[in-house]
């Protein structure tokens, strides 16, 4: 998206989990409302970017109740080293993104064999 | 009532202590603030909702990302709609325990419910519900009473 596009759009921070379960770390997002064809997840230099644009949002107009948040949705995360930029999946499921981000074999803790000598 | 410090205003005006009341008020209108707090009839843990009113129908949108369809239990009675559901964990308990590790945890989930007031002139018998990308939306119809409709004039 571009920065002068980007300026003039309500965002707003999904609410995610993070958590790590056998050298990969997911990361589970919230972005209810959000289209498969509306999510753009991508890295930009060290940035994994995230964004996802709500379609389902009423016209203020005749709003009875209006509790739910207006904006897209953008996150950004910052990538270092550790994770294998190669081998990152995004899946969007009734609402829910969970990115896949696998750690690089190097940073898995590993047993170094001790040879007798 | 607590106590609370006063701001230091100029001396001799009242000024700064409307500022004061003028923020207090504000945070007591604040939506992001009154979610802590339960009210009559929400839970703390209340899904957003958005209530739209079409000529013909009213439409109920609210959130509910990664809740199953079959956890959530919609129930009319008496023009007063109910949403029941249950939003589980992304991360199991069990599963914490066996070496998962939590970094961030930002999600509420647990049983919700939220009861909803509709106005007079609906059509309880034909509410349907429809659940996409994690948005749930309930369209109840007016009946055709309420309905607006034109009133033609006639010229004598």
């Amino acid at each position: 998206m571009a920065t002068q596009e980007l300026e003039k759009t309500a965002t707003v921070r999904p609410v995610g989990t993070i958590w790590e379960e056998g050298g990969v770390i997911y990361l589970r997002l919230e972005m209810p409302g959000v289209d498969k064809s509306d999510l753009d997840v991508r890295i930009e230099d060290d940035q994994l970017v995230i964004h996802g644009k709500r379609s389902d949002l009423p016209k203020d107009a005749h709003n009875v109740v209006r509790e739910r948040r207006r904006g897209d949705f953008r996150q950004v995360y910052t990538v270092d080293d550790t994770v294998d930029r190669e081998k990152i999946e995004a899946n969007l499921e009734s609402g829910v993104l969970l990115v896949t981000l696998h750690l690089k074999e190097a940073v898995k803790p590993r047993r170094i064999e001790i040879k007798a000598g | 009532m607590r106590l609370m410090r006063m701001p230091n205003g100029v001396p001799g005006t009242t000024g700064s202590y409307f500022d004061w009341l003028q923020d207090e008020i504000n945070r007591l209108f604040d939506p992001e603030a009154a979610e802590l707090g339960p009210g009559l009839l929400d839970r703390p843990a209340a899904p957003r909702v958005d209530i739209v009113e079409y000529e013909d129908r009213f439409e109920l949108l609210c959130d509910l990302p990664g809740v199953d369809e079959n956890d959530i239990e919609l129930t009319i009675a008496a023009n007063v709609l109910t949403l029941k559901g249950e939003k589980k964990a992304p991360v199991s308990e069990e599963r914490r325990e066996k070496g998962c590790k939590l970094y961030r945890d930002e999600i509420w989930y647990g049983n919700f419910q939220r009861t909803i007031s509709l106005p007079q002139g609906v059509d309880s018998e034909n509410v349907g519900a429809t659940s996409k990308n994690g948005v749930l939306t309930v369209s109840v119809p007016k009946r055709d009473e309420a309905k607006q409709r034109r009133i033609e004039i006639k010229s004598s």
